[in-house]
């Protein structure tokens, strides 16, 4: 992992401003998540793709680069075409192994593993920090990768009826491949996977119009719904889902409906002390959060999105949108000033402060618990606190130069 | 009242009647009728008073000789209310009639509500038809195959994922032909709006997706597309009303945006679409409205060249006409904008008549046209009112600014011999306005 520097101070890194001159063309700038570095896809000329990274570029060159990030680990990774052949790079540094195709590049926040999608002529997979499936699938969408960084997952399409062959078509034609190994039954459809901490792997499934049931390790629950969403895992053996039954919808654990019923119910995150908070739908056109089945008394019309736990369990909170505006709401209580766009707020280790950055008038600024900073940026990313929550990390850009910039939390309270 | 129809056969209907019994169809009859249809469906019901104020609202009518079975009332009496009279207890001719009838014989347009002095919503009973047929597993093959794919791809067309990313690179390179270093950015957040492409566009229409990446490029839009699924805007589920599907489709459109966080989505030229993206889709899932922005081609337009952000170079000289589409004019009243934009890039305009809300359907939309070729000419039969409509204008050139009044009006052309053709607002923006010299090639 990245060890940062959570010296205060400011550090202009790079001129990017200049990068347009240098370059034939510079697609949007992607800073690292310890700040220290910003990179960018830039055409040197024509047709030729690189990657500039604080001024430097990548010695190769590629016809296209896209899925552009940094790794948990700080290196920059991409997924690049060459003569007609798809793969991965890192660092510069290639894949020996190319394919057909490779799309969704995902780096696991924790354990660092790399994964894609691949094409192989016309079979379909996932390729793993460096290899690809022995099975491989008619199609496969989505890429998803255990806590372990070891096994990696894709919905995937195991039979090929004839096109217009309904009824072929309605015996379910998708399913979960884990590691290339699909599971034995087939649905209409399948969405939600997840892993436990542990390493099971689960996923929601629809096996008629109105019959959607949950499948975890490859065994399907004996009830089925009306209808339901993506579910999550409580731990290795409990599995929470939002799902529609005659009385409405209500979070499901282990197949028994635990929650009162809702208008809607979605996106169910669990805390560190096992509570769940959900979004709800009290009534057609309010929303709300719920936590373990109880709904905060305060609803917004126009949306609640999923909510988020302070790392302590004590505090939640949740991007709501009030009169054509954002804020954020936390434990039932919504900061005073809504802002046009606002991006993943953050509480500090204590969960007693947040951080975000916010819009106003197409300029970017960084908001402490509902306040504004005076400070405003051309272009600005999420600010990040430092794990003892004392600092926070800005990164931003200011007349054309990248600075990352630390500060102290007490300076701006 | 006799009901005759030349025998179709779609084996979406007929295989899946062979294959279901009379206990199935009871029980979706119930489930509907009890537990999903709201209490309009019993005053509506209570109130017709069978006056007949309705009847020739409806083009089917009008465009088969005054044929009593086509009219609105008439559709929902040998529909709805022959569940309700039989209890349920109906036989399979009887669910393949329903079918007929509510699948290729109505197109959800809401012209005929415009004319019941008690407001009664046909359209409305005549979706709730579609919704028993759909619990029943009764739905013509075409729609059926495009819901089975939205279930799991979101697209309409099994598109694959790489196939999408794949198409929208080389049309990126095809557009820089045209405009330097032109883009069409995937997956880029912040962007100001999100574009959603309508399926087809991304294989058998490209020239159209083209069109609009060029004219986001021209005016300097900050823009993107997703990189992952939800990149098609289409939502073919809503003509089977297979509500469930139709949610799944709608939340994740909202989910990509919020994901990538940018301020409003912008589609296409659509109806349908835009019907469950602001109304449909959105009330189903508790929202009593776009959770953001969700914009039409036709509001985008209207707001680029009243803006000034795209200029005019040269209008059309040719006489133009316009279709004004149901789910877009007669639900939202778009026919300003639609005519402010046609006269801002074409010389000679000709109104059609009637217009505006009291247009009439172009008889492919509500999944009729999506019905396929078993059901071709059933629209094509039901469409001669819109082609004498058409051909009264004298225009040449038809501008549709929906996927599914454009391919209807085409297969009007050749099949009535209208000697016109048919545009999208984007062809015609496209080819008309100003390139600035430092974006030429
Ligand atoms: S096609 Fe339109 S006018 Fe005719 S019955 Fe259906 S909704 Fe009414
Ligand atoms: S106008 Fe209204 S009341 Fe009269 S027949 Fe038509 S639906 Fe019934």
């Amino acid at each position: 992992m990245i060890t940062v520097d959570w010296q205060r101070g400011k550090k202009i890194v790079a001129n990017v401003r200049e990068w347009k001159e240098k370059f034939h063309q510079v697609y949007e700038p992607i800073p690292s998540p310890d700040g220290e570095k910003i990179a960018a896809v830039v055409e040197v000329d024509k047709g030729q793709c690189s990657v500039c990274i604080n001024n430097k570029t990548w010695e190769q060159t590629f016809e296209r680069i896209s899925f552009p990030s940094f790794s948990t680990s700080g290196s920059f990774i991409c997924l690049v075409l060459q003569n007609y052949e798809w793969t991965l790079a890192e660092e510069g540094k290639t894949l020996e192994e190319t394919f057909d195709y490779a799309w969704n590049l995902k780096c696991h926040p924790k354990n660092n593993s790399i994964a894609f999608n691949i094409k192989k002529g016309d079979l379909y997979g996932v390729c793993l920090n460096g290899k690809a499936w022995d099975n491989l699938f008619f199609d496969a969408r989505e890429t998803f990768i255990s806590p372990n960084g070891k096994t990696s997952a894709s919905y995937v399409r195991v039979k090929n009826p004839p096109l217009l062959d309904i009824f072929s078509f309605k015996e379910g034609v998708w399913t979960l491949a884990v590691n290339g190994e699909a599971w034995p039954m087939s649905f209409l459809s399948v969405y939600g996977c997840t892993f436990s901490e542990g390493d099971k792997v689960a996923a929601t499934v629809r096996l008629g119009q109105q019959e959607f049931s949950v499948v975890t390790d490859g065994k399907i629950w004996g009830e089925t719904f009306l209808n339901a969403w993506e579910g999550v895992f409580v731990d290795d053996s409990t599995f929470a889902v939002p799902a529609k039954t005659e009385k409405g919808w209500s979070l499901i654990v282990n197949g028994k409906p635990e929650w009162k019923t809702f208008t809607q119910l979605w996106h169910p995150q669990v805390g560190p002390d096992k509570r769940i908070a959900a979004v709800v739908c009290t009534e057609f056109g309010k929303w709300t959060v719920a936590v373990n089945g109880e709904p905060w008394k305060i609803t917004f019309s126009q949306a609640v999105l999923p909510p988020f736990f302070s790392a302590n369990g004590k505090h939640i909170a949740a991007l709501v949108r009030e009169k054509d505006k954002w804020t954020v709401a936390i434990d039932g209580k919504a900061w005073e000033k809504g802002f046009e766009r606002i991006w993943s707020p953050q509480f500090n280790p204590e969960g007693n402060h947040v951080i975000a950055k916010v819009e106003i008038a197409n300029e970017y600024y960084l908001a402490i618990d509902g306040r504004i900073r005076a400070e405003k940026y051309e272009r600005m990313w999420e600010p990040i606190f430092s794990p003892d929550g004392k600092k926070i990390l800005l990164r931003y850009v200011k007349e054309g130069h990248y600075i990352r910039e630390v500060l102290t939390l007490e300076e701006l309270l | 009242m006799e009901f005759v129809r030349k025998e179709v056969n779609d084996i979406g209907i007929d295989e899946t009647l062979r294959r279901v019994d009379e206990t199935k169809i009871k029980k979706a009859i119930d489930w509907v009728l009890q537990k999903e249809a709201s209490a309009r469906l019993k005053v509506f019901v209570e109130t017709c008073m069978r006056c007949g104020m309705c009847t020739t609202s409806c083009h089917h009518y009008l465009s088969h000789d005054n044929d009593p079975t086509y009219a609105p009332a008439a559709k929902v009496k040998q529909t709805i209310w022959d569940m309700i009279r039989k209890k349920g207890k109906v036989s399979k001719e009887d669910v393949k009639k329903y079918a007929r009838i509510a699948f290729t014989e109505c197109n959800l347009c809401r012209r005929c509500v415009q004319f019941c002095p008690f407001g009664i919503d046909i359209a409305y009973l005549i979706s709730l038809v579609r919704r028993i047929c759909c619990l029943i597993g009764v739905v013509p093959q075409y729609i059926q195959d495009q819901a089975l794919s939205h279930m799991q791809t979101t697209n309409m067309l099994w598109f694959r994922q790489d196939e999408w990313l794949d198409t929208v690179l080389w049309l990126e390179d095809e557009l820089r032909a045209e405009i330097k270093d032109a883009r069409i950015p995937l997956g880029k957040r912040d962007a100001e709006i999100l574009y959603l492409a309508h399926g087809l566009e991304a294989k058998y229409m490209t020239g159209l997706l083209t069109g609009m990446a060029k004219i986001m490029n021209v005016a300097r839009v900050d823009w993107t597309m997703p990189d992952m699924d939800g990149w098609d805007y289409t939502n073919k589920a809503f003509y089977a009303q297979d509500h469930e599907t139709l949610g799944k489709v709608v939340k994740t459109h909202y989910e990509v945006a919020f994901k990538l966080n940018v301020k409003r989505i912008v589609m296409g030229e659509c109806g349908h679409a835009f019907r469950t993206g602001v109304y449909e889709g959105v009330r189903y899932l508790g929202w009593k409205d776009s959770p953001i922005p969700y914009i039409h081609g036709v509001q985008f337009f209207y707001e680029l060249i009243r803006s000034g952000k795209i200029k005019i170079r040269k209008k059309i000289e040719e006489p133009v006409t316009v279709q004004d589409p149901c789910n877009i004019v007669r639900y939202r009243g778009m026919g300003k904008m639609i005519r402010y934009i046609v006269k801002a890039t074409c010389e000679n305009f000709i109104d059609i008549n009637p217009n505006f809300e009291y247009n009439y359907c172009c008889s492919a939309g509500g999944g009729m046209i999506d019905a396929g070729p078993p059901w071709k000419m059933a629209r094509i039969e039901g469409g001669k009112t819109k082609a004498e409509q058409i051909k009264d204008t004298g225009a040449k050139l038809v501008i549709a600014p929906c996927h599914t009044c454009h391919k209807g009006i085409e297969d009007l052309n050749q099949y009535y011999k209208l000697g016109v053709h048919v545009k999208f607002l984007t062809d015609i923006i496209a080819e008309t306005m100003e390139i600035p010299e430092e974006m030429r090639p």
